[in-house]
């Protein structure tokens, strides 16, 4: 008949400090991993999407800013709320000239914001939010 | 060996010689001896096997757990170094790719896509590296620069919410600092003046500042008189009057 073999003292220890031991290195490497990429959080399309629909077109432009991470690749989805949050940018910009009198940059602006409107897909329905949110004409029902 | 009664060839192992059929009495004593040898080895085993099982049993478990001692004292060394070794990589990863990096933010520049070149300087830590401090400058008055615009479409939507009220007026706060600042950036990187304020460098922090003059005076309210007078105005002053602006 065999016999069970005991798990002794020792050999509990063993492993409790084995588990232990594993979970701490891997927390050591993925901190160590975090802290060389210098990047605390990876933004998901998600995160653009969330800034449009709540119409926070700032929040939208800083994300696509600080997504800027060499060599990331970004999918269709990703790209066209970058080029929203880019059209923003330069429909600030546009305003900014045409009422100082820079007709020229105004019109450069414009120009960029075409180029950023053909490749919104579709939020190119959010155009029109972003004037209005620049103008000051939106409220809590667009 | 030879058989004591007719003299014939005999091996050690036979039992009788092959030839007279006699017993060889060699063969018995040497197989009685060979008896007692593997009886005293076959107890001297049993004896070692005994005296050592503890040691056997336990001794492989010991010897894990010895390394494992090692490798958590290495494991808690690498935690609390974690961020210095992080760091230390960073660093060096962005050193080495500095010529690519100034050929990517030059562009970006001369583009006057000061926004993209706040966004990738940020997002790829280069402003680590304080040996090639030559854009330190440009980058935090385009920095103050996109906080300026992207306060922009907040401030100016008719949202109803209970903080509304404290918002607009912290935020304003905020653009004021952020106007003193990038319109005295100047004074702020005096100290490092020869590297992050050379002439092609002023060339983008003027059209930087020329650029938020004109966003104040459209969106926050300003004079030309107010944005010429920016650099010298206290952040209390110049807040209030881009509220004043702000509010309908």
């Amino acid at each position: 008949m065999k016999t069970k073999k005991r798990k002794t003292p020792l050999r509990i220890m063993s492993i409790i400090l084995l588990v232990i031991t594993i979970i701490s290195l891997l927390t050591a490497f993925a901190r160590i991993r975090e802290e060389s990429s210098g990047r605390y959080y990876d933004y998901k399309v998600d995160d653009y999407v969330r800034a449009i629909g709540w119409s926070n077109y700032g929040d939208l432009y800083n994300t696509a800013l600080e997504d800027m991470v060499k060599g990331k690749k970004y999918d269709d989805q990703t790209m066209k709320c970058r080029n929203l949050a880019f059209y923003y940018e330069q429909a600030v910009l546009e305003r900014a000239y045409r009422e100082t009198g820079d007709t020229e940059k105004a019109d450069l602006c414009l120009e960029r914001m075409k180029e950023y409107e053909n490749n919104l897909g579709e939020f190119s329905e959010k155009v029109e939010d972003v004037q209005k949110h620049i103008s000051g004409e939106a409220t809590e029902s667009d | 060996m030879k058989c004591p009664y007719c003299g014939s060839q005999m091996g050690l192992e036979d039992k009788y010689c092959p030839y007279c059929g006699r017993p060889n009495l060699m063969a018995v004593q040497h197989q009685s001896e060979m008896d007692y040898y593997q009886e005293e080895f076959e107890r001297t085993q049993d004896e070692v096997f005994k005296k050592t099982e503890g040691l056997r049993r336990h001794g492989s478990w010991l010897a894990v757990l010895a390394v494992t001692l090692v490798l958590l004292m290495v494991s808690i060394v690498l935690n609390v170094k974690a961020w210095d070794i992080g760091y230390e990589l960073r660093t060096k990863r962005v050193k080495a790719q500095t010529e690519e990096n100034n050929a990517i933010i030059k562009e970006y520049l001369e583009a006057g896509e000061y926004g993209q070149f706040e966004g990738f300087y940020d997002a790829n830590s280069l402003d680590i590296d304080y040996t090639n401090r030559e854009y330190s400058a440009v980058y935090w008055a385009a920095k103050r620069y996109v906080r300026i615009l992207t306060y922009i479409s907040s401030i100016h939507d008719n949202y109803n919410y209970s903080f509304r009220e404290d918002y607009i007026t912290e935020t304003c706060e905020y653009i004021a600092d952020d106007l003193i600042y990038l319109f005295n950036i100047e004074k702020e990187f005096n100290y490092s003046a020869d590297e992050c304020l050379t002439e092609d460098k002023m060339v983008f922090i003027k059209d930087i500042q020329n650029r938020a003059g004109i966003i104040a005076k459209t969106y926050f309210g300003l004079t030309d008189e107010d944005v010429a007078d920016i650099p010298n105005m206290s952040k209390i002053k110049l807040g209030s009057l881009i509220e004043k602006g702000v509010r309908p």
